[in-house]
């Protein structure tokens, strides 16, 4: 992976002393609140509904052992004890307080992490697979690419105080896992024909209140144009977004109104005078990227390893849990932060620390964040799966539910939210209390539920192919269904079930989506597949029956 | 704002006392160097004042195109921001220095020291912002990073261009 040279490492020290100057004007009264805003912003501060909010960077999801035993470390010093792994590969702290905010900085700073740009208006974190450089679908690793976009978007002087946030995400397989199609620009490696690498760029996806998917603004882009075009891209967009509404604000918005050729032109037109410039990458920058992402020494004895029978519960796991790898003899494992006793993607000091030393022992000494909250530990001999397990399972971090109902992700909602309509904390543990039947999830199979506390959509909702929407109706909460919306590969927004429901109806409301698929479904048809098949016509009758 | 002393401003590093005067879209025009509004400048021009003593103003949101023809002449560009959120003077300053604009960039408005290195790295060299601000914290401003990660229209190596240095690759270009 990545690690810091003496130039990053002097970057975040300074960034450290900046915001601890920052934070000492604030609490002297020398920096209004309108003005330290944006600064705490900047560095992943916010202030919620009960304390501060810290959102620390983690770079596309990607950690050392070390890194995750300094957060671990974190909350247990300046919190209360556990972290929350966002749906952007970053980890969030409900509880610090502002004036020793410095000082976790500092602490974060000692492993090479940091909170920069992490909120604001400005390029946040690039986020990217979780399977990056170990799927056996992958055209290219899009860690390098990330981390140069990483860098160029750190302190960007221009581009700090956009009309909105903005978001990049990086996918370089066959298969989007990394939600490219809902991002301001979304990034996908592809072949040309003449077996050239280059991205294929989309712009303007985006959830929120607008959901919009991304439309291609640029069929093949050299790789050593990478840098160039994103910024002409980001003038364009700062140049031109509305600032009048800040839910006009995104380039979304921006490109709907001109549409896309108009939107192209003004991007090639700023272009034309960048491309040669300094920001162009030459072969030898974007060799000494890869070099960061080597594979690390795999084991050629490992293609003979065998898995050992060990009881159902072991191969459920192994089956739910673990995925292919591009080496012979070794497994991506996904390690479940959604075992029901927590809201999904908390995981306590503790666990962190016990998937450090996993890590450690079992994969290289890395873990990967990913964007459906989970962890991963991405190189894992085939032959050392059942004692991984088993230490695993010693830490309740084994629930063998990656890809299914349980697995459903959710956001902070109202427990934690200031801008939240309904909870979804609780409701998530409710759903996943009730479905905590192993062979009747496994039965339902591949399935993602996502569940966001209002229209601003930070647990995805209009992606899940079942998505669920807390409203607020006269002070009460109330949930919205849709149904079939795909975040990846033929990305579309799910489609409204039909009124909302009050909270106390929400379990049942599920349970009924679930009867009417398993009704219908044909053969080992997924769930998303029956639903595009048939439409949402007859999960409406059934959940509104009663009503009629 | 005619009558009293000096404005202290920030320019190429030092404060000094302005030796300009900035005229608002009704004022009468004074004598002497001054910053019009840019739809006054061929007024203030058929009044007598010499073009090398007649600086302009724009919002942040201007074009870049409203000054061609004009970047070789300008002796002062002034980039208004409106409030501290709104960052097209950014964009807009690093346009002008790309197209070769070499006289004095000015930020006036909206911003403070927390937001002076990313307008120095835009091409600003002149700082005049809203209210009252002390000069010598805008200077400290300056120096809140020693390196930077991305070329921009200061003359500062990005540290891509360190490592290839130190790695003994080309750069760029
Ligand atoms: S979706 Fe709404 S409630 Fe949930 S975290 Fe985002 S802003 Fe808060």
């Amino acid at each position: 992976m990545y690690i810091y040279d003496d130039y990053d490492q002097r970057i975040v020290d300074e960034r450290v002393r900046q915001f601890r100057d920052q934070t000492r004007r604030y609490l002297a009264g020398e920096l209004s609140e309108e003005a330290f805003r944006p600064l705490r912003l900047m560095n992943g501060l916010y202030l919620q509904r009960h304390a501060p909010m810290l959102r620390v960077a983690i770079p596309y999801g990607l950690l050392s052992a070390r890194q995750l035993r300094m957060l671990a470390r974190i909350a247990r010093t300046y919190d209360r004890g556990y972290g929350h792994f966002s749906t952007r590969q970053n980890i969030q702290y409900n509880w610090p307080e502002l004036a020793r905010v410095p000082d976790i900085l500092a602490d974060l700073a000692t492993v090479g992490m940091h909170a920069i740009q992490t909120s604001g208006n400005c390029v946040r974190n690039i986020s990217s697979d979780a399977l990056a450089g170990v799927a056996p679908d992958e055209i290219d690793d899009p860690r390098p690419w990330c981390e140069l976009l990483r860098q160029w978007s750190t302190l960007h002087p221009e581009f700090s105080y956009l009309p909105r946030k903005f978001k990049i995400a990086v996918s370089g397989a066959e298969q989007d896992r990394a939600a490219t199609a809902f991002h301001d620009i979304g990034l996908r490696l592809v072949r040309g024909a003449d077996g050239r690498l280059g991205f294929r760029v989309l712009v303007g996806g985006g959830q929120g209140r607008t959901p919009r998917v991304g439309v291609v603004l640029r069929e093949f882009l050299e790789t050593r144009d990478l840098l160039s075009y994103t910024e002409a891209i980001l003038r364009v967009y700062n140049r031109f977004g509305r600032r009048d509404n800040k839910y006009k604000a995104r380039i979304k918005i921006l490109v709907g109104a001109l549409g896309i050729e108009e939107f192209s032109r003004l991007v090639e037109q700023e272009w034309a005078a960048k491309r040669d410039s300094a920001l162009a990458l030459t072969p030898q920058a974007i060799a000494a990227m890869r070099a960061h992402f080597a594979p690390p020494a795999y084991d050629p004895a490992a293609a003979a390893d065998t898995l050992p029978t060990a009881g159902p519960a072991f191969a459920r796991w192994v089956e739910r849990n673990t995925r292919a790898h591009r080496v012979a003899g070794y497994r991506a494992v996904f390690v479940s932060l959604k075992g029901g006793r927590r809201a999904p993607g908390d995981a306590s000091a503790e666990e962190m620390d016990l998937v450090a030393a996993l890590a450690e022992r079992f994969s290289f000494g890395e873990v990967r964040v990913t964007h459906d909250q989970n962890l991963v530990l991405a190189d894992v001999r085939v032959g050392k799966l059942h004692a991984l397990w088993q230490a695993l399972a010693g830490g309740g971090l084994a629930t063998p539910n990656i890809g299914l109902v349980t697995d459903m992700i959710c956001c902070p909602g109202l427990d934690f939210c200031s801008l939240a309509n309904a909870a979804s904390i609780p409701v998530a543990l409710a759903i996943q209390a009730r479905f905590d039947d192993l062979d009747y999830l496994h039965d339902i199979g591949e399935l993602e539920l996502k569940m966001s506390g209002c229209m601003n959509a930070c647990g995805h909702h209009h992606v899940g192919h079942i998505g669920i929407l807390g409203v607020d109706k006269n002070g009460a909460e109330f949930y919205q269904f849709t149904l079939g919306g795909v975040a990846g590969d033929g990305a579309r927004l799910g489609e409204r079930l039909g009124p909302a429901v009050p909270r106390a109806e929400v379990v049942e409301t599920l349970a009924h989506i679930l009867e009417v698929y398993l009704a219908e479904r044909l053969a080992d048809e997924r769930f998303i597949d029956t639903v595009q098949r048939i439409g949402v016509a007859p999960f409406k009758e059934r959940v509104y029956a009663r009503a009629a | 704002m005619s009558g009293v002393g000096a404005m202290r401003i920030v320019r190429d590093g030092r404060v000094i006392d302005d030796p300009w005067r900035t005229v608002g879209a009704e004022d009468v025009l004074p004598g002497g160097a001054i910053i019009v509004p840019l739809e006054r400048r061929a007024e203030a021009l058929g009044s007598g004042h010499g073009a090398d003593a007649l600086g302009v103003m724009l919002p942040g949101s201007a074009d870049a195109s409203l000054l061609d023809g004009l970047l070789g002449t300008l002796p002062l560009v002034a980039i208004h921001f409106e409030g501290a959120g709104d960052g097209r003077g950014y964009s807009l300053a690093r346009t002008l220095r790309e197209q070769g604009f070499a006289g004095e960039l000015r930020a006036c408005g909206a911003f403070g020291r927390d937001q002076m290195f990313y307008l120095a790295r835009c091409g600003f060299n002149a700082f005049a912002p809203d209210g009252d601000v002390d000069p010598a914290a805008l200077l400290a401003g300056l120096d809140d990073f020693s390196l930077v990660y991305q070329p921009a229209a200061d003359q500062r190596d990005p540290i891509g261009a360190l490592r290839a240095a130190r790695a003994g690759f080309p750069l760029a270009r």
